[in-house]
């Protein structure tokens, strides 16, 4: 009884640092690098993007969701032949008005997982790989479903038509 | 007329829940002037008795399969936005037939007096709200291609650029196609931003368009001429400036003239719709935007004869003293 | 042969060291694509021209390499053959030509009127994309199609090779036999593209159909007049003998070209890793992998300023190569190799570089037993063949010099095959079996033919020897083996030397350290 209570006593704790860890990522989530690789096919953005991690698969599962993160919160810069990419929800306080949301979305094997495809050939390789303090930082090539993501988001009422209105 | 203000003022209120009622301004691709004239798309108009060259669109349409291309590339990223693209080609056949029946009912030729410029005369037929003017370049680099491009989002009322994209695509020796489709997904987003601010602003703050008040010599008022307005005199033009004030949005408009025989009014911010006759909500444009101008002016105590021509959407001529 | 062979590799790698320190030690990148050469020969207008010229023709470099067949084949310096043309004598020869303008007329087929296209580059874009091109042109609205367009980088890529054969001299053997023996070195330039030089040439000399004959003849003469100069990026020398001039100087050829990817990093192949257990990786005959070619793996590190390092790994050898000579479809056979140094084991995802070897183990040591109280032994063995479980062939040839009996000159040396295993990589250990010679040289009077055989014994040798790694190249080794040294196969004369030497079958042990060459 008492290995019970304190079984869920350190569940409760430890799901409320998670929870805590999350905000404080959620609010300085604005540190990674994405670039416009080439105009991807109809409906995707083909950008390379870097994450960091404790090892490579983290780092790689960070990557994703920074590239799902810069399509709706900061856009993609563009490149020598690609146009820059404007945002979905380019309000600044739509991270902080949806946060709920945003966290379900962004949760560790979440529905963020569903516009992403990663495309770099095997593991991330290279220069693309490296060990830096505290981890790797590796940088992957991905796809993201950019009109889907939109449209999933309009769907959910957090991005605005550009319809609506009339 | 408040009324309608009102109205206006109430969709923007419940457009956050998605209550569409408003028009969808129409969208038109239109082959820049500066590409039909590289590509030798020119046909010369008598206006007036001066020789201009102005666009051959429907040439340009019928003969250069890019501009198909892009134009189909571009109404299928609109329509899965929900905004089909007008089709120019069809809009130029249905106004070659126009032209062909006025011309048997008339016996008018239609050469002889061009007051619009083809374009200007599309846009008011066509109704497009919005006009992308694009142009792009093919660039041959050795065996390899690029493509250079330029597409203005011009809003027809106004005639201001409310987006502009200009990029390459890849260099690369594949087919145009692709090429050309990589431009329009290059910009996509980017094109589709700017229209978004740009209905933002329609939203907020109306269309924009212009209107100029001319009187003929035969008129027997001038612009300031004096009526009593609440037991005060004031000159038509304040009267007419008054109504500006009560029936743009928030009161917006510039005087840019203002004489006795002419006024000019810029940046002229009307409601996106007023009703009609019957009490249904339609869009406006200038020249249905004045018409309870025109018939107030038509009623005591001024009693004017009074005539309005469209040029364009967003211009608009009000005649005194004649039609 | 093998001696031969192995002597030549010497030279070339003594030839190399020099220029090792010159490479760039910074960031060594993953990237790697295929590089075109021409060779050609500098002609000393004397009597070895042609055998030169006709061993150059006939050479083909490795498969990894792509070959812009230009029409000069030739380039004439005068000067004695004594002595080797400088860097000096050979740029001012090569730079006559305009070798510039004959690569890019053969990459882009040029015709006599002046028309080119781009399907060589097509071919080659699209032969030398790697599966992460294909995937990226996958994603990309351009597709696949663009591929070919990679080859566009590939031109910047081109290097003229010229050899120059010096130093040939003949030399007879007791029987008659003529040798000839031939010093060789070679000078790799490359195309001096700058940044947008290429379309500098395509505004410059691109015929396009629509062009009127007015263009056309200015575009010819552009062509005509192209600058573009070859910079000498590296050399290196090598030394072959042969039976005939032409077949010297042949078998220097594939020595120089290895030198030279020595010293020219584009031309060392790099990858990465794709999967461990075993060790996995996309290249294979497209890039001119055999069995037992030696790799480097590097990791990469970033420090707190964002400073790329790259932190040089374990060594390690192709096993199975893949046959990939074909176009990449996004899923290339990768072929396998086998980790033989480095502390940390190779992991996924790290670039592995050419890293040439002689495939060369020099064993020094000393040797006690039977066949001598204490002999200070040098063994040489030569790798022929590694497996993925990690066995390895070697080809052993093993030399002593029993100290103790010096007066007598006993001289011990054989060759032999040994096949090791490997428990980790850090331990070898490898069972051989060495027919041997043992020579007792006393007589010093004894001019007779077959003196050499009435001095000598056959001994059988079977053994184990057993490799620790200390510091890769180096390893320490023991030796523990059988002499198996009867009377009927002793030579007459070593029978009656042996009564004093005592040299008899027995065990015996050596131990020492190796290099790896």
């Amino acid at each position: 009884m008492i290995a019970l209570t304190l079984l869920m006593t350190f569940s409760a704790v430890s799901a409320s640092a998670q929870n805590k860890d999350r905000r404080k990522s959620f609010q300085s989530w604005d540190n990674y690098e994405i670039t416009t690789e080439k105009v991807g096919v109809d409906g995707t953005k083909f950008v390379k993007v870097w994450g960091f991690g404790k090892n490579v698969d983290a780092a790689t599962m960070a990557a994703k969701e920074n590239a799902v993160h810069a399509c709706i919160f900061r856009g993609l810069p563009g490149s020598a032949t690609a146009m820059s990419t404007p945002p979905i929800c380019p309000n600044p306080d739509t991270l902080a008005s949806h946060e709920d949301y945003f966290k379900n979305f962004f949760a560790p094997g979440g529905p963020y997982l569903a516009y992403v495809s990663m495309t770099t050939d095997g593991v991330p390789s290279g220069t693309d790989r490296r060990k830096v303090k505290g981890g790797y930082k590796v940088g992957i090539y991905v796809q993201v479903m950019y009109d889907n993501l939109k449209r999933k988001l309009e769907a959910d009422g957090i991005a605005r038509k550009l319809s609506s209105g009339f | 007329m408040k009324k309608s203000l009102i109205i206006a003022a109430l969709l923007l209120a419940c457009q956050a829940i998605g209550w569409s009622q408003a028009k969808k301004p129409t969208i038109m691709v239109v082959p820049a002037d500066a590409f039909c004239e590289r590509y030798g798309y020119v046909q010369t108009v008598n206006a007036m008795g001066e020789t201009v060259t102005s666009p051959d669109y429907a040439r340009a349409m019928k003969e250069n399969a890019d501009i198909r291309t892009l134009v189909a590339a571009m109404a299928d990223f609109m329509a899965k936005n929900d905004f089909p693209i007008q089709s120019l080609e069809q809009e130029l056949k249905r106004l070659q037939t126009e032209d062909a029946e006025l011309a048997m009912m008339t016996g008018k030729n239609s050469g002889a007096e061009v007051d619009e410029t083809p374009l200007e005369r599309l846009r008011r037929s066509a109704k497009a709200d919005i006009i992308l003017d694009l142009d792009y370049e093919i660039h041959r680099l050795g065996p390899q291609k690029q493509v250079s491009f330029n597409l203005q989002a011009i809003d027809a009322y106004s005639s201001k650029i409310i987006s502009g994209n200009t990029g390459v695509s890849s260099v690369a020796n594949v087919p145009m196609t692709s090429l050309l489709e990589e431009c329009v997904l290059s910009f996509k987003d980017n094109f589709l931003n700017g229209l978004q601010h740009h209905f933002d602003d329609l939203f907020a703050n109306g269309r924009e368009i212009s209107v100029t008040l001319l009187r003929y010599n035969n008129c027997p008022v001038d612009f300031e001429e004096e009526y009593e307005v609440n037991g005060d005199e004031y000159e038509l033009a304040e009267i007419i400036e008054a109504w500006m004030a009560d029936n743009t949005v928030e009161g917006r408009f510039t005087t840019a003239a203002k004489s006795a025989n002419r006024m000019r009014f810029n940046q002229v911010r009307i409601p996106l719709y007023a009703q009609n006759m019957n009490g249904r909500d339609v869009a406006i444009d200038a020249e249905a935007f004045v018409k309870p101008l025109v018939r107030m002016l038509k009623k005591a105590p001024y009693k004017l004869t009074v005539g309005s021509s469209p040029r364009g959407l967003g211009d608009v001529w009000i005649t005194i003293g004649d039609k | 042969m093998l001696k031969k062979l192995t002597l030549s590799a010497f030279a070339c790698f003594i030839g190399l060291t020099s220029f090792a320190q010159a490479k760039i030690q910074d960031v060594v990148t993953s990237d790697y694509n295929r590089q075109s050469i021409s060779l050609v020969v500098i002609e000393r207008g004397d009597s070895y021209d042609s055998a030169t010229a006709n061993a150059v023709r006939s050479f083909s470099p490795s498969e990894k390499y792509d070959i812009n067949p230009i029409s000069t084949k030739s380039i004439k310096v005068n000067k004695l053959r004594s002595e080797s043309v400088s860097s000096e004598e050979t740029g001012a020869a090569v730079a006559k030509v305009g070798f510039a303008r004959e690569i890019l007329a053969s990459i882009f087929n040029r015709t006599s009127d002046g028309m080119m296209d781009d399907k060589t580059v097509r071919y080659r874009g699209n032969y030398d994309a790697k599966d992460q091109d294909v995937i990226n042109a996958r994603a990309a609205r351009v597709g696949e199609d663009a591929l070919g367009d990679l080859g566009q980088r590939l031109i910047a890529g081109s290097y003229i090779v010229a050899t120059d054969f010096y130093k040939v001299e003949r030399s007879t053997d007791k029987k008659g036999k003529v040798y000839w023996s031939v010093n060789a070195r070679a000078f790799a330039y490359r195309i001096g593209l700058r940044e947008n030089g290429l379309n500098d040439f395509y505004e410059k000399c691109w015929i396009y159909e629509d062009d009127d004959a007015a263009t056309r003849d200015a575009k010819i003469r552009a062509f005509q007049a192209l600058d573009i100069p070859m910079n000498l990026v590296a050399t290196s020398s090598n030394s072959a003998t042969s039976s005939s001039v032409e077949s010297a100087a042949y078998d220097c050829l594939s020595g120089l070209i290895t030198g030279l990817e020595n010293v020219i990093p584009e031309w060392e192949v790099a990858v990465t890793i794709m999967a461990r257990k075993p060790l996995r990786a996309k290249i294979g005959t497209k890039e001119g992998l055999s069995n037992g070619n030696r790799y480097r793996a590097y990791s990469y590190t970033e420090d707190d300023n964002g400073n790329l390092k790259s932190v040089p790994r374990g060594f390690l050898r192709a096993t199975e190569v893949a046959n990939n000579s074909g176009m990449s479809i996004g899923e290339t056979e990768p072929s396998e190799f086998y980790q033989v140094s480095g502390l940390a084991n190779i992991e996924e995802g790290w670039t592995i570089k050419q890293s040439n070897d002689l495939r060369v183990g020099v064993l020094a040591g000393i040797k006690t037993g039977s066949m001598g109280k204490l002999s200070f032994a040098v063994d040489v063995d030569y790798l022929l063949t590694v497996n993925t479980g990690g066995s390895m062939s070697y080809a052993i040839f093993s030399g002593s010099f029993d100290i103790n009996q010096a007066n007598y000159t006993p001289i011990f040396f054989g060759l032999g095959y040994g096949y090791a295993l490997h428990l980790s990589r850090f331990f070898e250990l490898m069972p051989y079996a060495m027919l041997a010679l043992d020579h007792i040289g006393f007589s010093t009077t004894d001019t007779s033919n077959d003196r050499f055989i009435r001095e000598s014994a056959f001994v059988l040798e079977p053994g184990v020897r057993v490799a620790v790694n200390v510091a890769y190249p180096l390893q320490v080794f023991a030796k523990a083996f059988a002499d198996w040294n009867p009377e009927f196969i002793q030579g007459s004369l070593y029978k009656a030397y042996n009564q004093h030497v005592g040299h008899k079958s027995g065990f015996g042990l050596q131990a020492g350290l190796k290099w790896t060459f």
